[in-house]
């Protein structure tokens, strides 16, 4: 099930809010609750992966206890920890790899290999990584280990963060689970957040999207011209972060309905001065996740030969590349992201004061090159078109679609560029330290946030084009 | 930081207030839908992504209000200045008038179509047999019709050309009603529905008209002018009451909503009528109005939902298998029309002065056409009737497998 269903928007959302709140009285029900609408959430769009969903929380739950178990032998819990790594990676690398694996060494090694038909499992690289922190933060005793088979089900699959994250860590949600409180204040505030979350996927990242798709089309058809490029990277920058933030912005907003503090995953990252700090913005869950569970155990920074740093970032960036999908040009947007990092730190970029305005540029440029790796069908795609964005176009340099394109979207555009901007920050700032016109904004609000739902709910019963990007994660 | 959090108190009592609103009323509207459904289906593992595929789409059908969302939406569109409505679904031109369309650079590769037409000819066993390739006009019509800046064009006209004039290269017969479109007595951009792929009954009528005064040039046709003079015909409109084909996706705000106008004899007639699409059959023996219109079909719609496509009034929309008889007329000409849904009111005016004519849906025959053709007797002309857009697989297809 997506958030942006008519089956989601008009019946599970409402229903499970109204059964949550009718159990208020008992914990365990509300967690109940929670746990089967989250199980019936993933299998309504995954039916046949549910079983495999399930036997991920039984076999991390038992691999937990183990780990607990075995906390005062470190061999044997070494020996848990490996055993789990191999499970939870091993399906990753079954279900998101092998046929990229598979594919290379028939290619390379001229054989036949039959590549099985292997569909990716919805939400699979963000509830496989839950599970494996779960274990490790067990095994480092960062957190007490889960007895409950229940309320580790939950954490696992909570529906909110389960098909496009936040990664949220056990550590975050344990005390949660049994000792959160749901009040007016979160509630609403997870309410206002769910729907602007709606509205920038619906509204804002699939009119994006259109432009998008077509535009990478005629990079296929080589009728791409080099106007046509630059607008379909732009708005591809846009997309990817209006579709992304707008999920997380759903998932923080869902989580808030039922009591539930989940870390921010987007810190308008399109602000940023350099890559270091990009990345610090963007997808802020994942970068945790790697710095904590693959760099700072490699020695991170705090090592006294900065090679080994150097070294360090590169395992993590390949790492961060091929969790995003299982091609070349992940791998290659990996590195590209881990070389503008890496030049950045021996040049001490980000301490350099002043010309911020270069940095500024000079961020947003190779991030959206990046973009145009990143959402290329392979490498040799990809060259063509930012080729195609320094004049090398075979179609030349203008498109009466450019315009068309433009002109089409244009209040889409401004809105999507005013927004990347912490503007909803300051507007918040203003009404809560009552500066002159506040009372403006609080009357706007409430018709605002009902406006853009009443039109996002629109758009989605008229079916727009709904294009869901996950399905590599 | 009161006021902060009332105001999203207030906003969130609203929300819920909708959201709860919309369940009960959704859910009172499904409720037996859906127990039918599961009670109809298989419920077991194997079968659950079908099931589940199944109440989606009943959800997304069912759903409350559905009409007011998309027409919501396309008011949307509309204060946003769009000429494109859904990923180019449907774009606009600068008169208002909804198009289909696509990206493309050139004309299509015709060629083979082409070829199954003169497969196809020389396919019918019988040699006084005329087989004639009819070209209905394209909405873009040429010289009235402009786009947007930009607008992507699908070169529908320029794959036409090249068709007919591999057509006549081929020694096979066509007729073009793009020539002399402008000509007839319909004033400018009402050849078409705003709203609707289709050409006017209006605009068909005139069709109708130039093409058996042409044809009596060939063959006797008794009494052409008085069969084609407008007095002879009724002209009912029914005002502001057709919601086309693509305001059916866009909503009535988006292009509005078109008049519909009802053509048929004053005079007397006398048909029998049949037609099957697959195991469905039905026939009639009456007068024209009576026979040959579903006159149910002229209810005034105000919503998508109650438009029941008034196009399909004549002749009942597209079927597979058509025949119709015109008892006043035995010495008239035979046809046999392959064709699309541009020529279900023109073969509908057409049986004025035919005695019989056989209509054939490719979509929707199911059996081999030259064999069809082959079993019927005395057959003066096969046409072959498109419009530009038809020019694919799914209408030439057929004709190759003979």
């Amino acid at each position: 099930m997506l958030f942006s269903s008519n089956i989601f928007i008009f019946y599970f959302l409402p229903i499970i809010i109204m059964l949550y709140y009718i159990f208020s009285f008992s914990r365990v029900m509300k967690n109940f609750i929670l746990l089967i609408g989250s199980l019936i959430f993933y299998a309504w769009g995954e039916p046949e992966y549910i079983i495999l969903m399930i036997t991920s929380i039984i076999v991390n739950y038992i691999l937990g206890l183990l780990v607990h178990k075995f906390r005062e032998r470190k061999n044997a819990s070494k020996l848990v920890v490996v055993i789990m790594l191999i499970f939870n990676l091993g399906i990753l690398i079954i279900f998101k790899y092998l046929s990229f694996i598979l594919r290379n060494i028939s290619q390379y090694t001229k054989t036949v290999i039959e590549i099985p038909n292997i569909i990716l499992p919805i939400g699979i690289s963000f509830f496989t990584f839950q599970c494996i922190s779960y274990v490790i933060d067990v095994y480092r005793k960062d957190v007490q280990v889960q007895k409950n088979p229940m309320y580790l089900g939950l954490y696992v699959s909570l529906f909110p963060q389960l098909v496009a994250g936040p990664i949220v860590r056990y550590s975050t949600i344990s005390d949660q689970i049994l000792n959160r409180k749901e009040t007016i204040r979160k509630f609403s505030v997870g309410m206002c957040r769910f729907i602007t979350g709606l509205a920038k996927k619906i509204i804002i990242s699939n009119s994006l999207a259109v432009i998008v798709d077509r535009i990478f089309i005629m990079n296929d058809n080589l009728t791409m011209t080099t106007s046509l490029a630059w607008l379909g990277s732009i708005a591809y920058t846009l997309q990817i972060y209006f579709d992304f933030s707008g999920y997380s912005d759903m998932a923080i907003g869902l989580g808030l309905l039922f009591g539930f503090k989940f870390n921010e995953n987007f810190n308008y990252p399109y602000i940023s001065k350099s890559i270091s700090e990009f990345w610090r913005r963007w997808h802020i869950s994942l970068g945790e996740w790697f710095r904590d569970y693959v760099y700072i155990p490699l020695g991170g920074s705090r090592v006294k030969n900065k090679d080994k740093m150097v070294r360090n970032l590169f395992v993590v960036w390949i790492l961060t590349g091929i969790w995003h999908g299982a091609e070349w040009n992940f791998l290659f947007w990996g590195v590209y992201n881990f070389v503008f990092i890496v030049i950045e730190k021996v040049f001490s970029f980000e301490k350099m004061e002043g010309k911020n305005i270069l940095k500024h540029v000079y961020t947003l440029f190779i991030v959206n090159l990046g973009w145009v790796i990143f959402r290329s069908k392979d490498l040799y795609s990809a060259g063509r078109y930012i080729s195609s964005m320094f004049g090398f176009s075979k179609a030349g340099m203008w498109s009466s679609y450019t315009w068309m394109f433009i002109k089409e979207n244009l209040l889409i555009i401004i809105i999507s560029i005013i927004l990347c901007t912490p503007i909803a920050k300051k507007i918040n700032k203003m009404v809560v330290d009552k500066q002159k016109g506040y009372k403006f904004f609080n009357i706007l609000y409430p018709v605002a946030i009902v406006g853009i739902f009443i039109i996002a709910i629109s758009y989605l019963v008229k079916g727009v084009y709904n294009p869901f990007i996950y399905f590599n994660f | 930081m009161k006021e902060f959090f009332e105001k999203k108190i207030i906003t969130a009592i609203l929300i819920i207030g909708i959201l709860l609103y919309f369940l009960i009323v959704n859910f009172s509207i499904i409720y037996k839908p859906l127990k039918e459904l599961i009670s109809e289906s298989e419920v077991n593992f194997s079968n659950l992504d079908n099931l589940i595929s199944e109440v989606e789409t009943l959800v997304d059908d069912k759903l409350y209000n559905r009409d007011g969302f998309i027409n919501f939406y396309g008011y949307n569109q509309v204060i946003l200045n769009k000429n494109e409505e859904n990923n180019f679904e449907v774009v606009k031109d600068k008169d208002g008038y909804l198009h289909y369309t696509y990206f493309t650079n050139r004309a299509k590769d015709i060629s083979g179509y082409v070829d199954a037409v003169k497969k196809f000819k020389e396919g019918i066993k019988n040699t006084n047999t005329e087989v004639m390739y009819l070209m209905a006009p394209d909405k873009y019509i040429r010289g009235i019709t402009q786009f947007n800046y930009g607008m992507p064009y699908n070169y529908a006209n320029e794959s036409a050309d090249e068709f007919l004039k591999k057509l006549g290269s081929n020694d096979i017969s066509f007729y073009d009603f793009r020539s002399n479109l402008l000509k007839w007595d319909i004033s400018n951009n009402e050849y078409f529905y705003k709203t609707d792929h289709h050409w006017r009954t209006e605009t068909i009528f005139e069709a109708y008209s130039e093409f058996v005064k042409k044809l009596s040039d060939k063959y006797n046709i008794e009494s052409v002018d008085y069969y084609t003079d407008k007095s002879n015909y009724n002209f009912e409109t029914y005002k502001n009451s057709f919601i086309g084909s693509m305001a059916r996706k866009t909503g009535i705000y988006y292009a509005g909503i078109d008049d519909f106008t009802l053509i048929y004899p004053k005079y007397s007639t006398d048909y029998d009528f049949y037609y099957r699409t697959n195991d469905f059959e039905h026939s009639g023996k009456g007068d024209f109005k009576d026979v040959l219109l579903s006159k149910e079909m002229l209810v005034e719609s105000k919503s998508i939902s109650d438009e029941v496509d008034k196009y399909s009034t004549y002749l009942f929309g597209n079927q597979g298998e058509v025949h119709i008889k015109n008892n006043n007329n035995p010495e008239g000409l035979k046809v046999v029309f392959i064709k699309d849904s541009f020529f279900v009111p023109f073969c509908a005016f057409f049986s004025n002065i035919a005695s019989d004519i056989y209509m054939l849906d490719p979509r929707y025959f199911d059996e081999n056409i030259l064999e069809y053709i082959n079993n019927l007797e005395d057959i003066d002309i096969v046409f072959v009737a498109y419009n530009p857009q038809s020019l694919s697989e799914e209408f030439f297809e057929p004709l190759n497998n003979t």
